[in-house]
């Protein structure tokens, strides 16, 4: 199980992340929402330890991740929310040095490089420059690289961004067998549709803070509302959006 | 007053763009690197001007002639420093994708674009024109300005000074602009992207090898006719013609070369202001229809023979997984490849200035200098320039790719290495250092063995190459010990000064190291105990170098970098701004570090280590001084001990006749040099050579040794060994000190004189008279200093030669070499001057016609004539000290006529020998 107990990232004094606190189990999947700024990839990003908490602890089975902190970054895979990567290495080469990091054996890397190009349909291009793949190509090679070394832990901040629908669907399949086979999936989008599905449990953050986190079943019958996209409206956003597209139109036309 | 904006606005932001940003860290201060660059060419201007200013004190009807090579050099450099912006901005002059994808869809005119780049390039070519020229044109004008009045006259030149500056700097970004332009017009876009990178880096090597390469005014004389057809061939003598036209003081044909700069700077701004528009807007139009990276197959055999040779020699697969890593990034990335490229073509532009001697050695150039003794050297044959080169060649790799190695790639992709760090930070550096050895010691090395075993015997080149691997592991180990980052993935904070000025200090002491070493590297192979002393010195070097990098390597303490932080910003208490940097990631720990040891314990070990490590060396070298002494033996003696009180000199007589004939030999030189010439007097006169104290056979003597004392020696000598008196001495260098002053002492005693190059001062020159401040302790402590360098082998380390012996003459056995340390020079030619003349006894003055040196080049060779000549009209003088005295010039020989001329020496002898008899 990893938790996060009261954890807090500030930049200058400035809190982006407060008091946050959550599980994400073994064998589910935890969707992690929140409107822009709210927090989510610089939580992702603590809990990946690219940056510290200024305050709070991240638990990995009742320890804190500091106290080993290779051994954490031996059992994380991670998909960032922006697709950066090296331009001048082929899709083939990134893997292999991202598998070559991990220390995996030479000939199970090969194997497992040429089945996940060919099932994400990389393989015809594995020789071309990342520099000339689409957004989805580049995304599929985060995805193969997240998963190259069967990570416990797999963090995915908007994993769907650019894939195509076929892709997309492998995808959301791909994310429910992780959980069932004992996998802690944490999972970041705008795509609410698409957390219902998958997800079992979902924390919602607003400006930082954690303003929701139960399963999803729950929350339907604790707020007697229907659909996530309504839990959320009535959690997160404090605009009133109609109106706000309508003064965007008055100024376009001043 | 839209378009004027437009112009501003444009003009500014393509002038912040003249050097590529991609490199610099979000944090990189553009304004602040361009300060540097900008300070750094000034800096070199003011040095530059500082060496002018000598001008000053040049007579004023020499300055035209003298300020000659002083103005071919500043053109020439600032014709260098125009290229070099050519090469640094040669992308930015064109519209780039970025230019076209965002102010094509703005609505600008194209010639508003235009404009403002060019306005923009103009700028920074002009900013680096007059940084460098601006301490040198303000002193230049005044200290060889040309007119009437001294404010017209410096204003003059001044203005022609400048004037003949932009031109030169113009013609020269013109000329690079033009190929540039050219290439663009004759093939499609992608071409002309891959052929524009060659011609970028071909452009910069030209630059440095023009620069390095192009004989200067040092090298021959401009008024020479026989290089005329050179000059009017070279761009700077073109332009120097130019500035000689304004200047008023003219070099022959200045108005000739004056023509060929207007005609040069005509056609290459015309075909560069033609190609580059229409240039400009053919590639404006293409550029957004062409992606930046067309996609190709990457799976080239280079690269899969590189995962190939990973995978085979490198164990561990974060070892593979760094060095394929920065290979394919070197191969790849423009921007490091060309910082490369620029390291490697400064290295070879060195190494040609080192080769000059053997590209030029057999020319015209070098005519002069080969008369008088220089020898080119052939590239087959073991010698210095090309030793060197392959040491400069090899640092500037290692520097070079080190360097480039801190410049980041694709900043923001570098999550992956940091999320992946798996390893422990010793795996990491470990993986760098394979993969600088990977990518730059063992292909430069490969090279180089199959360059010089090509060219060069086995042995010589063998052993080179195993100097340059230590070499290649010495820098390697030192340039990465401290170096916490993955290649390419760390920030990178530019106008770190204090670093690169300190790392250009290292790299100048380096290179003065490696030009010494390679200089002496021939001498220091030529016996085994020299080639078994280098080689220890470089074992130790290189296994204290691998020490250190594995202490800093297995350090609890040391963590991967990925930011560049400002020393500033660590904070002793520990505290940070939130975000600046992550406990994990930070690279120093200053509360943890390890307790550093108090200064003054650390000189205390320093100094132990240095005392033992004295003490060692000393013992080991007193054993091989007396072991080798052991198994060579001095030869038997000639001739016999003659007491003078106390001590014993060797004396050597043959030969009947009088009036008797003694020689005295030049410092360092036992008296068995004479013997050739002694055995030929033998047929009409008596001769006697002795061996000074100290000298050969002779006891060593008190000291001081001045002529005084030898003189007394010699006289003692004469008079037990029973040689009857009057002699004629022939002194020769520092024995002719010695004759002179025994004449004033027993004048008596000497009927004739014959000095064989003695030394001496022109009688003008003032000599410090002896015994002030700590003078007189010197020569004694250079005395016990070689008698002690004698004793632990130092001075046979050496002096020793390889080959068959050679006669005692010419290699003065070490007790000798010593003891001649005990003479004193100074007080010997003070009493020399005091010792008055010989009357109208006969005196016959030999002097050497060639310098006793052979000159490196040609402006060496001029020199030495040039003081040779002084030396030719100052023994005159000599000739002088009798009414009898005449003076012999021998054109082919040297300093040591005894040997060169043995002939000349004889008959000097005859000559005064057959006076005196027929009186």
């Amino acid at each position: 199980m990893l938790e996060l107990r009261r954890v807090t990232k500030r930049y200058s004094g400035i809190p982006a992340v407060e008091d946050v606190s959550f599980c994400a189990r073994e064998g589910q999947v935890t969707g992690y929402l929140g409107p822009n700024g709210s927090g989510k990839s610089t939580t992702l990003k603590m809990i990946t330890a690219l940056i510290e908490p200024s305050d709070g602890e991240i638990l990995w089975r009742g320890e804190p991740i500091e106290r080993d902190i290779i051994a954490h970054k031996q059992r994380l895979g991670y998909v960032p929310e922006e697709p950066h990567l090296y331009p001048h290495l082929t899709g083939a080469e990134y893997l292999v040095m991202t598998g070559q990091l991990r220390g995996l054996p030479n000939k199970t890397l090969e194997e497992k490089i040429k089945g996940l190009l060919s099932l994400f349909s990389l393989y015809e291009d594995r020789h071309v420059a990342i520099s000339s793949y689409s957004k989805g190509m580049r995304q599929k090679v985060l995805l193969a690289a997240a998963l190259l070394h069967n990570p416990k832990i797999i963090l995915l901040d908007e994993p769907f961004s650019g894939l195509d629908v076929n892709s997309a669907l492998v995808l959301r399949n791909l994310i429910q067998e992780l959980a069932a086979r004992g996998k802690v999936v944490l999972f970041s989008s705008h795509d609410l549709e698409i957390v219902e599905r998958v997800s079992s449990h979902v924390v919602i953050l607003h400006k930082g803070r954690v303003v929701a986190n139960d399963s999803i079943d729950q929350l339907r019958s604790l707020m007697s509302l229907e659909t996530l996209e309504e839990i959320f409206e009535q959690l997160a956003i404090e605009q009133d959006t109609p109106a706000i597209a309508k003064q965007i139109l008055h100024l376009m036309e001043l | 007053m839209l378009e004027r904006q437009q112009f501003r606005v444009l003009y500014r932001d393509f002038l912040r763009r003249m050097i590529d940003l991609e490199l610099l860290s979000a944090h990189g201060d553009v304004q602040r690197l361009l300060g540097q660059f900008g300070a750094l060419l000034a800096a070199g201007s003011a040095v530059m001007a500082l060496i002018q200013s000598a001008l000053a004190y040049v007579p004023r009807e020499y300055l035209a002639v003298a300020a000659w090579s002083d103005e071919e050099f500043l053109i020439s450099t600032t014709m260098a420093v125009a290229g070099m912006f050519a090469v640094v901005s040669w992308d930015s002059v064109f519209p780039d994708r970025r230019d076209s994808l965002i102010l094509g869809l703005l609505p600008l005119r194209p010639q508003t674009i235009l404009k403002s780049k060019l306005a923009a390039t103009a700028t920074g070519l002009g900013l680096c024109v007059v940084a460098v020229n601006v301490f040198t044109s303000v002193a230049f004008a005044v200290s060889a300005y040309s007119g009437i009045t001294f404010m017209v006259g410096v204003a003059r030149t001044f203005l022609a000074y400048w004037i003949t500056m932009a031109a030169a700097g113009l013609f020269v970004f013109c000329v690079f602009l033009g190929a540039q332009g050219l290439t663009a017009q004759l093939f499609n876009y992608r071409l002309q992207a891959r052929i524009s990178n060659t011609l970028q880096i071909a452009a910069f090597f030209l630059v440095l090898g023009t620069y390095f390469l192009t004989p200067g005014s040092d090298d021959f004389s401009i008024t020479d006719p026989n290089y005329a057809s050179l000059i009017r061939a070279l761009p700077s003598f073109w332009f120097l013609g130019l500035f000689q036209k304004l200047h008023g003081a003219a070099v022959p044909n200045a108005g000739m070369l004056a023509e060929r700069a207007l005609w040069a700077l005509a056609i290459s701004t015309t075909i560069a202001a033609a190609t580059y528009a229409l240039a400009y807007n053919r590639n404006f139009r293409r550029l957004i229809e062409q992606p930046d990276i067309a996609p190709s197959d990457r799976s080239r055999p280079a690269s899969r023979l590189a995962a190939f040779l990973a995978s085979k020699l490198l164990p561990r697969q974060v070892e593979r997984a760094v060095l394929l890593f920065t290979a394919r990034t070197l191969a790849r990335s423009r921007q490091h490849r060309l910082i490369l490229a620029a390291y490697a073509g400064l290295g070879l532009a060195i190494s040609l200035a080192f080769a000059r001697a053997l590209l030029f050695g057999g020319s015209r150039m070098y005519a002069v200098a080969r008369r008088y003794g220089f020898r080119p050297t052939s590239w087959n044959e073991p010698n210095a320039a090309l030793m060197t080169a392959g040491f400069v060649m090899l640092f500037f790799a290692v520097i070079g790719t080190r360097a480039v190695f801190s410049l980041p790639s694709t900043l923001k992709a570098n999550w992956i290495f940091r999320i992946t760090a798996v390893h422990s930070p010793r795996a990491y550096f470990t993986a760098v250092r394979k993969a600088l050895y990977g990518v730059a010691v063992w292909p430069v090395l490969m090279a180089m063995a199959v360059a010089y075993l090509t060219i060069w015997p086995h042995a010589p080149a063998l052993l080179h190459i195993a100097v340059l691997l230590l070499a290649g592991i010495i820098l390697v180990e030192r340039s990465l010990t401290e170096f916490r980052k993955v290649p390419f993935t760390c920030s990178y904070l530019p106008g770190q000064a204090n670093l690169r000025l300190k790392l250009g200090a290292y790299g100048a002491a380096f290179l003065f190291a490696t030009y010494v070493a390679g200089a002496l590297e021939n001498a220091l192979l030529e016996t085994v105990a020299r080639t078994t002393v280098f080689f220890f010195v470089l074992a130790a070097l290189t296994i204290t170098s691998r020490h250190k990098w594995a202490a800093f390597a297995a350090s609890p303490y040391e963590r991967l970098q990925f930011e560049a932080v400002e020393a500033q910003e660590v904070s002793p208490l520990d505290l940070s701004h939130d975000g600046a940097y992550s406990r994990m990631e930070r690279y120093v720990d200053v509360l943890n570090a390890p307790p550093e040891q108090a200064l003054a314990q650390r000189v205390k070990t320093i100094a132990w280590k240095t005392a033992a490590a004295t003490l060692g060396i000393a013992a080991v070298g007193f054993v091989y001084e007396h072991v080798s002494e052991w198994l060579h033996p001095p030869p038997p003696r000639i001739g016999r001990p003659v007491d003078i009180g106390g001590r014993s000199l060797n004396i050597f007589c043959a030969g009947e006749g009088n009036p008797a004939v003694i020689f005295e030999s030049g410092s360092g030189g036992p008296g068995y040099g004479w013997v050739s010439i002694q055995r030929e007097l033998g047929k009409f006169v008596r001769s006697c050579w002795y061996d000074r104290a100290g000298y050969g056979w002779s006891d060593a003597g008190p000291f001081p040794r001045d002529s005084a004392a030898i003189s007394e020696d010699l006289h003692r000598l004469l008079r037990n060994a029973g040689e009857q008196p009057p002699y004629v001495l022939v002194g020769a260098s520092f024995g002719g000190l010695n004759v002179r002053v025994y004449n004033k002492h027993y004048p008596d005693d000497v009927a004739g004189m014959v000095l064989v190059d003695s030394s001496h001062i022109d009688e003008g020159v003032p000599i410090r008279p002896p015994g002030e401040g700590w003078l007189p302790y010197f020569p004694r402590a250079m005395s016990v200093l070689a008698l002690t360098l004698k004793q632990i082998g130092v001075l046979r380390l050496i002096m020793d030669r390889p080959g068959p012996s050679v006669p005692l003459t010419l290699a003065p056995d070490l007790r000798t070499l010593a003891e001649s340390s005990k003479e004193l020079f100074f007080e010997s030619l003070l009493e020399a001057r005091a010792a008055g003349g010989l009357g109208d006894r006969p005196l016959i003055v030999l002097t050497a016609g060639l310098p006793s040196s052979t000159p490196r080049d040609p402006a060496q060779a001029r020199e030495l004539i040039a003081s040779q000549q002084h030396w030719i009209e100052s023994q005159a003088q000599l000739a002088r000290l009798s009414t009898q005295g005449k003076q012999i010039v021998l054109k082919d020989s040297r300093h040591g006529i005894q040997w060169d001329r043995p002939d000349a020496v004889i008959d000097a002898v005859r000559e005064v020998v057959a006076e005196l008899r027929a009186k």
